[in-house]
């Protein structure tokens, strides 16, 4: 082993409680930047793949009504996969505990459970029975918040008549991970909810039956949504279309993303903060040797103006070796004094550094 | 009135070995701002092999910017430099730095000593680079430290590190070896030792050696003493009986 390897190894272990620090702060950096990263790419994983699995739609349109007849026309887009049309409305609801009113988005399922755009995970209960118009499945953010079961009655009035809703069911959509009404800065599942029921039901309540007020499309591979958008806003205008708007404007996919995207900056930012605190202490270390050993050679009457000169042309010499490669041969004072004051300096000199004047 | 061409007409033992070093007309200025500082105005110089030099002069004459262009670590504003014939005046940094590392030793009045190395492997950092280096036992043998090869610096006294980084210096065998204020820090009896191991050098390895000093009491152990003020040479004068170190008085 050659000298410079004793002295790493006897000024590793000198130094060891500060390099068993900087280790563990190292380690938790790292750390950090692991648990964080993996959380990240494993929410984003597990975000495109439930997408995927529950066929979140691609472009969503609200409109006043149109005719279920319309349907094939937008589905004769060109672009579009798969094209669903349903009712959707906001009632007020009387929830049982609850002294003020909530509102509840009603959201048309099928009659017969089929494989539909924006679908439903039933989390507890069963899917609705076809005709029972008072069968609903409640969302699970709004149930939780509201302490309510399956088989729990929620009043709501549909367009003017009071009717009572039974829970048979408790799910989840991608559509609403997030449940926010529109105007809304954040959720609030004790005041807003989400019910999924029959079709037909739902149309007759509000004058819609063969006809829709929401539409929401997949898309073919490789499709420029904004094409499909433009259409679509064409063919919608006669029936009060509100404008189309793409997944990445989706209110709850909007949040969610968010989320999982500041999740990804904090995985970089904080760890960033333990490797620099770390790499303050390496170079305080480091210096702090050449400190006690070039302490010596210093005029300097305070230890404080000395150190500050010593980091000063500390930074002057990295900021010149980065920059222009090398140091200048007719550096400042303060490198030259730094360059000279140091050590190990003082020994390369005679084999590879030359001292500036 | 710089004395150089004084030089000529002056006998010393010494100029019948070869030149080693010859400078003409070597002047630095060094400029900050608007102002130009003159540290060498013109020098004509010959160091010769083997022979033994002390630079005498006041702060500010110009005997450390002398000593830094011939040993490599600076370069003259105007003005030529040889080694060996070898023009160094304009040499790239590569030439310079092999220059120093194959030809020049230098001494410096802090030790500049590994603090985390013994004495062994603070000669040993040098060794391990050099291209014909002697054994560091033999270099600290050398200059009378045989019993404190496995040392660390803070385990021996001034004068004692002042001697390993004179053994750190001689080991690589250079053909000069350059002291600025060696003696500087220490005490008169530890000063005495210093310059004994300067002086053994000099004579069992044949060192061109060059030392800088205020103390005009170490004069008497030189073949020649050059004299400067305010960047000239004032005086140059032979010894011609040289005392030992032990024989030195200041």
């Amino acid at each position: 082993m050659n000298a410079l390897n004793y002295k790493l190894l006897r000024d590793l272990w000198k130094l060891r409680g500060q390099v068993i620090a900087i280790a563990l702060v190292v380690a938790c950096g790292i750390a950090i930047f692991i648990a964080m990263i993996s959380t990240y790419q494993s929410l984003a994983t597990s975000q495109l793949a439930y997408y995927r699995q529950y066929r979140f739609a691609q472009v969503f349109a609200q409109l006043k009504r149109a005719p279920e007849t319309l349907i094939e026309q937008i589905q004769a887009i060109p672009g579009v996969a798969q094209v669903q049309s349903r009712v959707v409305m906001d009632v007020t609801l009387d929830v049982p505990g609850r002294k003020e009113p909530a509102i509840g988005r009603l959201v048309s399922l099928p009659e017969q459970q089929t494989p539909i755009l924006n679908d439903v995970f039933i989390r507890q209960g069963r899917y609705i029975e076809p005709r029972r118009a008072e069968e609903v499945m409640a969302s699970e953010a709004f149930v939780t918040a509201n302490h309510l079961k399956l088989g729990d009655r929620v009043g709501a009035i549909i367009n003017g008549r009071w009717q009572q809703l039974n829970i048979v069911g408790v799910g989840l959509s991608p559509e609403y991970i997030y449940e926010i009404r529109g105007g809304d800065v954040l959720p609030d599942n004790q005041r807003f909810g989400v019910f999924w029921v029959g079709r037909k039901a739902l149309g007759t309540a509000f004058n819609l039956d063969g006809a829709f007020n929401d539409v929401a499309l997949s898309l073919t591979p490789q499709t420029n949504p904004q094409a499909v958008i433009f259409q679509l806003d064409q063919l919608l205008k006669p029936y009060g279309g509100f404008g189309a708007y793409e997944r990445a404007d989706q209110i709850s996919n909007q949040f969610i993303s968010e989320e999982i995207s500041q999740l990804r900056s904090q995985a970089i930012i904080v760890p960033s903060i333990f490797l620099g605190i770390a790499a303050f202490f390496v170079a305080h270390s480091t210096l702090s040797v050449d400190w006690h050993s070039a302490r010596s050679n210093c005029h300097s009457q305070s230890i404080w103006v000395w150190q500050l000169e010593y980091w000063l042309a500390f930074l002057k010499v990295s900021f010149s070796d980065c920059i222009f490669g090398r140091c200048d041969r007719h550096g400042s004072r303060a490198m030259a004094r730094f360059r000279a004051s140091t050590t190990l300096h003082t020994l390369l000199s005679f084999s590879s550094f030359k001292l500036s004047s | 009135m710089p004395l150089h061409s004084q030089s000529a007409s002056v006998h010393f033992a010494s100029q019948s070995c070869p030149a080693i070093f010859h400078i003409e007309g070597v002047t630095k200025v060094y400029r900050m701002g608007d102002i130009e500082v003159h540290a060498l105005r013109s020098l004509d110089l010959d160091f010769y092999e083997r022979e033994f030099v002390v630079l005498l002069g006041p702060s500010g004459s110009g005997k450390s910017t002398l000593l830094n262009i011939l040993g490599g670590l600076d370069v003259p504003s105007s003005g030529h430099l040889y080694f060996r014939n070898q023009d160094l005046t304009y040499a790239s940094d590569a030439i310079l730095t092999r220059f120093r590392r194959d030809y020049v030793g230098f001494i410096f009045q802090f030790y500049n000593l590994i603090p985390s190395l013994t004495a062994r492997e603070n000669v040993a950092l040098v060794t391990e680079i050099a291209r014909r280096p002697m054994k560091p036992e033999q270099a600290l043998e050398l200059v009378g430290l045989h019993d404190r090869l496995d040392h660390f610096p803070a385990q021996m006294s001034g004068g004692e590190q002042q001697r390993v980084a004179i053994a750190r210096a001689i080991a690589k065998r250079p053909e000069v070896l350059l002291c600025d204020e060696p003696t500087g820090a220490l005490d008169y009896q530890t000063g005495k030792l210093v310059l004994e191991a300067l002086a053994q050098v000099n004579r069992e390895l044949g060192t061109t050696t060059a030392v800088i000093t205020h103390n005009a009491g170490i004069a008497g152990m030189a073949d020649r003493v050059i004299t400067m003020r305010s960047g000239e040479i004032i005086n140059i004068q032979s010894n011609e009986h040289k005392l030992a170190p032990s024989q030195l008085e200041w």
